[in-house]
């Protein structure tokens, strides 16, 4: 046999496969999504989804509680449900981000109907829960911001820093599962349920390794657009605090629980 | 969508910026440039990841398009500029063909049916392009397997069509040498 035709055999012995070539090419359209989402100077990596397992139940009992646990030895406070100084506008959404997440939401949307689940941003980190095509579609409920704010200070320091952060978008009664950053083993479960004047309830568990260990669970009705200090912890002389904000992405009405 | 022509496309895609064009772009060529970096780099895992990359230059790139050139060759040149930035950082570790190595001895004398003799002889062609050096390995690669001309391929890799003439003779005289050792031609 000739060299042409054994090289021309063995490179079609190498050809990706359809399923292949689909799957490259949605990350690539991912990457430049990502790209879009972050900030120019976001340290910007993509880190796989796992998409959100269904068959949750959610109980229908809004109990409003939080318990939150440091690993190691630390003292921890519970605080008020909302809070009222100027560290929650850490938390809220500018108007100038919430378009910007409504218009790549949209977007995406466009490139993947009924298939995305959710998208998040986290500390430089972005992901897609992309369904496969062979899954369930996506539900057609509204889909919601929620967004997470870790803050650190240090005794004697007026000045507050953020520390750990995550834009979580995802549909209305869609439970979802995420490791939102590439290099850490923290994990987000989230569930949202809009209701009328306003109010959403939600359950959401917080399991961070990095950059504080902490767990938090929260399962809540909370009002929309004000953010919600979660729980304050200390760690000897530096005093953290998480703060949970929850707005609907194109301002829908909610439901009669 | 899915008939408009390639320039057609960047155009909108540059005005608007929906993402929705370039996914179209993307789907339309991803199989050939994977198809024109796997022979190059021989392992799957470095052949994925330089497709995103090519495709990440595209992006970053596509505003300066001056459509003096076919998309499609604009985007052949970026790939084997891609590939071969690659293999110059990989220099001190020439190509490696990271699958499983052949295990010549048991394919020969133990095993002589059809599947284990067409391993070995798609072994032995690996092992004989990653011998060669890539400027080498892109000529064959870019004229034979993907039917370029000279003058195409030649484009593609930035250099003379005398040049790339030379090292597809080159390429192929050290190939059918290396073949011939090992019994396959």
């Amino acid at each position: 046999m000739k060299i042409e035709e054994r090289l021309k055999n063995w490179a079609a012995g190498h050809e990706a496969t359809p399923g292949h070539l689909d799957g490259l090419a949605k990350q690539v359209t991912v990457n430049a999504a990502r790209n879009r989402y972050l900030s120019p100077n976001g340290n910007a990596s993509i880190w796989m989804p796992f998409l959100s397992k269904l068959g949750y139940v959610f109980t229908g009992a809004f109990v409003a509680g939080v318990v939150f646990f440091l690993c190691g030895h630390h003292s921890v406070s519970q605080t008020s449900d909302t809070a009222a100084d100027s560290l929650a506008r850490l938390a809220k959404p500018t108007p100038d981000q919430m378009n910007s997440i409504r218009r790549i939401f949209a977007e995406t949307t466009r490139l993947f109907p009924k298939q995305l689940r959710w998208m998040a941003q986290s500390n430089g980190d972005m992901g897609l829960g992309v369904e496969d095509e062979s899954g369930s579609p996506v539900a057609d409920t509204p889909p919601m911001l929620v967004r997470m704010v870790v803050v650190s200070r240090s005794d004697g320091e007026s000045a507050w820093r953020p520390l750990w952060a995550t834009d979580v978008v995802l549909r209305g009664e869609e439970l979802v599962e995420i490791s939102p950053n590439r290099n850490s083993a923290n994990k987000l479960t989230m569930w949202v349920y809009p209701l009328q004047n306003g109010r959403v309830a939600v359950d959401t568990a917080v399991d961070l390794d990095k950059p504080l260990k902490l767990a938090s669970r929260l399962n809540s009705v909370v009002k929309v657009g004000e953010p919600s200090e979660v729980a304050t912890v200390r760690m000897g002389d530096t005093e953290y605090r998480l703060f949970q904000t929850i707005e609907p992405l194109n301002g829908q009405k909610g439901k009669k629980i | 969508m899915d008939s408009m022509a390639d320039e057609h496309l960047v155009r909108q895609y540059v005005e608007s910026g929906e993402l929705r064009l370039f996914d179209t772009l993307v789907r339309r060529h991803i199989g050939k440039v994977r198809a024109m970096i796997y022979p190059m780099v021989l392992n799957d895992a470095d052949a994925d990841e330089l497709t995103q990359e090519v495709f990440c230059r595209v992006i970053d790139g596509i505003h300066g398009f001056n459509h003096r050139s076919a998309f499609a060759t604009w985007l052949h040149r970026i790939t084997m500029n891609t590939t071969c930035n690659f293999l110059k950082r990989r220099t001190r570790n020439p190509v490696e063909h990271r699958e499983d190595p052949p295990d010549l001895s048991v394919a020969r004398h133990s095993h002589p049916d059809e599947t284990v003799m067409a391993r070995e002889a798609d072994e032995q062609l690996t092992a004989a392009l990653a011998e060669l050096s890539p400027p080498l390995r892109a000529a064959i690669v870019l004229t034979t397997i993907h039917g370029m001309s000279v003058r195409e391929a030649a484009h593609a890799e930035g250099c003379l069509a005398a040049t790339l003439y030379w090292r597809v003779h080159q390429a192929r005289k050290l190939l059918r040498a290396r073949l011939l050792e090992e019994g396959g031609v």
